[in-house]
């Protein structure tokens, strides 16, 4: 089986202006996201970019590669928190015979999430 | 860390249907969602994720009967199956319930799905959203992000 090969990008730095941005437009004001204090106070470092805005940027990613028309499928799996200034790579990731996707890891190497991508025109589907 | 406890989960919700409307996909909020991304293809890619299941009808409607205590909560997944892009302006109605909570030794994994649909009755996107909770007032778990 060959599937479509995802090259490696890069996203970010993200800024506190996409989280705000982000949060408004989905309705997604937890304060975790915006209260320094807040996420302190939940054992953070710092406020958490959102899970779906990170999953967004790696979408992106794909639509400049591959146009949305050929994006069926992503199950994101997010491992790790992301913050404001964050700059994340993206790079093609094989799990297991039938499933490819990316990892998503920090600047710091850190891996901060995993995703299975289904495209359009891949064998069996 | 100290942080105050909460009732928990509310597992009688699993299989429950939380949320059955007609929203509009907002023109404006699609700009903002485009200006978030911040790329070239933004505008494509903010069609894709315009709406998010969990927070479309307000906070309160899928995290406050929940019981999920922000505090201690956090994304661990999220994943998408696309049908078509949402239409800047379009009325689609959504069906949001809560697909699966499952105990996983101090957690509690929450599975909310999200399903659109158009004018037509036609399937536009499901999408899945895995919240994490501490059951107990410790530190949030390395595994979720938010």
């Amino acid at each position: 089986m060959i599937l479509t090969p995802i090259p490696a990008s890069e996203v970010g730095p993200i800024s506190r202006r996409s989280v705000a941005l982000f949060g408004d437009a989905v309705g997604d004001h937890n304060p975790v996201h915006f209260d320094p204090e807040f996420a302190r106070r939940a054992g953070l470092p710092d406020t958490v970019v959102h899970g779906p805005l990170t999953v967004a940027l790696v979408v992106d990613r794909l639509v400049e590669e591959f146009g949305a028309e050929r994006l069926l499928n992503i199950d994101v799996r997010l491992r790790g928190p992301v913050f404001p200034g964050d700059r994340l790579t993206v790079e093609p990731r094989a799990f297991g015979e039938a499933d490819r996707g990316v990892a998503v890891c920090r600047a710091n190497g850190d891996e901060v999430a995993t995703a299975i991508v289904i495209l359009a025109g891949d064998p069996d589907q | 860390m100290n942080v105050e406890t909460s009732p928990g989960v509310n597992h009688d919700l699993k299989g429950q249907v939380l949320v059955d409307t007609e929203v509009v996909v907002d023109p404006d909020r699609l700009e903002m969602l485009s200006a978030a991304i911040g790329s070239a293809t933004g505008k494509v890619t903010a069609t894709l994720v315009a709406l998010f299941g969990p927070t479309l009808a307000g906070q309160d409607s899928v995290i406050g009967p929940l019981g999920l205590d922000l505090r201690r909560t956090l994304q661990g997944g999220q994943s998408y199956e696309w049908h078509r892009p949402f239409r800047a302006g379009e009325r689609v109605g959504v069906t949001i319930d809560v697909e699966d909570i499952v105990e996983k030794q101090s957690l509690d994994l929450i599975t909310v799905r999200a399903v659109f649909r158009g004018s037509e009755g036609e399937l536009i996107q499901r999408q899945r959203s895995v919240f994490v909770q501490m059951r107990e007032a410790t530190e949030p778990s390395t595994e979720a992000t938010g």
